[in-house]
């Protein structure tokens, strides 16, 4: 087992009240890794100082370290940091531009000649699986896509620059039932390739589609683990009663359409 | 696929229940006639109704000072019944209708008095009782006919929302007439003394054996003012739209500093900082040498030996106006770029571009429209800026240099009324004309802006979909 990224005793604070009370979890390379966890226990605040995403928040503390690589997170430059850890949001956010741009967005801002621009779009879309239903219309708007194409578009987008981590951010929330089950088609077709850590409040997406599982309380990870173990034989009572019970409201748990706009 | 709709600047957004005021009133009105004895509050509405149009009507008849001061009267009297009605009937205390009564005699009291108190009863007091008496009875007639509706409509609460009516139709009354009838006097007047030929010929003075002979137009003046617009802008558009990114974009003790100094800059009277600047450069080299400085400050052209001095330039007062209008610019640039919505900016940042791509390919193309908007209105009050021109640049009838003094239209609609004697004999017939030509250019610019506006919102923002 091979750790991309290595997260150790992180700690994190927004205007003095402490979120993260010490986390530490591996992130194994070429694997998926899921935090789930209720509302409000740190998830997507862990997600997003993975990129230094958190940090755009006025008032956020970072204490830990961060490695990828071996190489220090914190110490690095941003922008560097975010070329390597590519995210995914839990609303589909594509520019107001074409899918053609959306997708070469980040290449392009790295500059260097476009010569294989080309490809690079088509490899994204495809390995997005997104490829066939826009194939015919990349220079039409993003914006014109249903949600779940936007969110597959916005895969494909970060996948572009060939990150090392793609971080995703409950990125079936916003979607119907149909559209999830492409994204999840999508998210599985990146193994290997791709190491994913996705953040998500679906136990049962957690279980069809990652490796490992962190399942989150309160600011701390209660258990981590690969998936089917956890989900077999969990280690604590508090695991069990939780896995158990997403699992018991999964059916019902399908989250809502909440229609593919975006909100301004 | 569904229609991704979304609040956007130049979208129609609607906050309030129903879309039309007016489809309100047929069950606001059957709610009132079920009770009829609410109906005491009828009168006051329509005395109410009656003190708005009179007093509307004063701004064009002279004789309407015998009606509005018993107008007055009576709308207190109107109201102080209506709530003496309601009072005996729900033993409730109306207290708004009576404190209305009570400022309504007031104002009866005060303008009756008004002419012996202040002119000893002359026809001097009379007159200027009808300047205090219509705007008294415009806001009294308002707020009556606003609380009467509220009495009349009390237990539909759809019809309460009709008590805006009033107010909503002075500002249409203030907004839209007013500006109507501005429109119509320009107009008129000014195509009464048309001529395409004005546009083609610059003013000119000529002097022949026998005396002068003089070309009319406005050629000069129209492009003096498409001059000091360009000029404006283009001092005006980098520093406008780098404080507006920097407001916005990185926030903090500095970014506040910007924004209090370029506010202040616009309270301070721009005269003081003419004369302030006129100072300066005295110290700094003397108007009268031929300094670049003083080339740019007081203007001047070469007459084939040496460079005459100007009463003004372009360049000098397109610098100020670029001072006056800044703000503006960097107001709206941050105002459009605070309207990029979050996801987007994290999304953009997430994928490890730099801020000045981001900037460049996302933020600015979003902050496009206002941008835009910000420039047109810079534009604007550059092309209307006279007193600024006349009093730090200087100006003049003729020529269009950047360093030969300003000649604009609107410097042709003052100096048609108070310029030169000559400029005045000659051009006197044409004030409206230039006036016409400055709103032309002026609606001319808005228009263009607003297509534009429209494209790059739908361009840059996505506001109008594929289905």
């Amino acid at each position: 087992m091979q750790n991309v990224m290595e997260v150790t005793d992180l700690r994190v604070a927004y205007s003095g009240r402490e979120v993260l009370h010490g986390v530490s979890l591996p992130v194994e390379r070429g694997a998926v890794t899921a935090l789930v966890g209720p509302s409000g226990c740190g998830k997507t605040t862990l997600l997003r100082t993975l990129n230094r995403l958190s940090e755009l928040t006025p008032g956020c503390v970072v204490t830990g370290e961060v490695t990828i690589d071996g190489e220090d997170c914190m110490a690095m430059d941003p922008v560097l940091l975010r070329r390597r850890v590519g995210m995914v949001f839990q609303r589909p956010n594509p520019f107001p531009m074409s899918i053609r741009e959306n997708v070469l967005y980040g290449v392009k801002a790295r500059g260097g000649g476009g010569d294989h621009h080309e490809e690079v779009l088509e490899a994204s879309l495809r390995k997005a699986v997104i490829w066939d239903e826009v194939k015919d219309r990349l220079d039409d708007s993003a914006l014109a896509l249903s949600g779940g194409q936007q969110q597959r578009v916005c895969i494909a987008r970060s996948l572009a620059v060939a990150p090392e981590v793609v971080l995703m951010d409950e990125p079936a929330g916003s979607l119907d039932p149909r559209s999830t089950a492409k994204l999840e088609e999508s998210i599985l077709a990146l193994k290997g390739d791709y190491t994913v850590v996705v953040v998500t409040h679906e136990l049962g997406q957690a279980h069809r589609v990652s490796d490992y599982l962190a399942v989150m309380y309160d600011g701390q990870i209660l258990e981590f683990g690969p998936t089917k173990q956890l989900f077999e034989q969990p280690r604590h009572a508090a695991t069990r009663e939780y896995l158990a019970g997403g699992l018991v409201t999964d059916a019902s748990d399908e989250p809502a359409e909440r229609g593919s706009g975006r909100v301004a | 696929m569904t229609a991704v709709k979304r609040p956007t600047l130049t979208g129609r957004g609607r906050v309030l229940g129903e879309p039309r005021l007016s489809r309100r009133l047929p069950a606001g009105l059957a709610d009132a006639a079920r009770q009829p004895d609410r109906l005491a509050f009828a009168v006051p509405l329509a005395v109410g109704f009656l003190g708005v149009v009179v007093a509307c009507l004063a701004l064009f008849v002279n004789s309407t000072d015998g009606i509005m001061v018993p107008l007055l009267g009576l709308l207190a009297v109107a109201v102080g019944l209506a709530a003496g009605v309601e009072k005996a009937r729900t033993a409730a205390l109306d207290r708004p209708a009576l404190v209305l009564a009570v400022v309504a005699l007031g104002a009866t009291v005060l303008v009756s008095l008004l002419p012996t108190w202040m002119y000893g009863g002359n026809v001097n007091g009379i007159v200027h009782r009808t300047v205090v008496s219509g705007p008294l009875l415009m806001l009294l007639g308002t707020a009556t006919m606003t609380h009467a509706i509220r009495r009349l409509l009390r237990t539909s609460p759809s019809g309460q929302d009709l008590a805006l009516v009033p107010v909503f139709g002075l500002a249409i009354l203030l907004g839209v007439v007013g500006y109507l009838i501005i429109l119509a006097q320009v107009v008129v007047s000014g195509l009464g003394s048309f001529r395409f030929d004005l546009l083609a010929t610059a003013w000119h003075q000529d002097s022949t054996a026998r005396g002068f002979t003089y070309s009319l137009g406005f050629l000069n003046n129209i492009l003096g003012t498409l001059l000091l617009i360009g000029l404006t802008l283009a001092f005006a558009i980098l520093p406008g739209v780098g404080a507006g990114v920097f407001m916005s974009e990185y926030p903090g003790r500095m970014a506040r500093l910007i924004n209090f100094c370029t506010t202040m800059l616009r309270a301070i009277a721009m005269f003081i900082i003419g004369a302030t600047a006129f100072a300066l450069v005295r110290q700094a080299g003397g108007l009268d040498s031929a300094s670049v400085l003083s080339l740019v400050v007081r203007g001047g052209f070469n007459d084939g030996t040496q460079v005459q001095p100007e009463r003004g330039s372009y360049v000098l007062a397109a610098m100020f106006l670029a001072m006056l209008v800044m703000p503006v610019i960097a107001r709206l640039t941050e105002e459009g770029l605070r309207s990029v919505p979050r996801e987007i900016r994290e999304g953009a940042v997430a994928l490890g571009a730099s801020d000045g791509y981001d900037l460049r390919r996302i933020l600015l193309p979003w902050a496009a429209p206002n941008i835009l908007t910000a420039l047109i209105l810079a534009g604007a009050e550059a092309a209307g800026g006279l007193a600024i021109v006349m009093f730090l640049a200087g100006v003049g009838q003729d020529g269009v240099s950047p360093l030969g003094s300003v000649t604009t239209l609107d410097y042709a609609v003052f100096a048609t009324l108070y310029g030169p004697r000559v400029y005045i004999d000659t051009m006197r017939h044409y004030t409206f004309t230039a006036a016409l030509l400055l709103l032309v250019l002026t609606v001319g610019l808005t228009l263009i802006a607003m297509v534009l506006q429209r494209r790059f919102a739908r361009r840059y923002r996505g506001s109008i979909t594929a289905q």
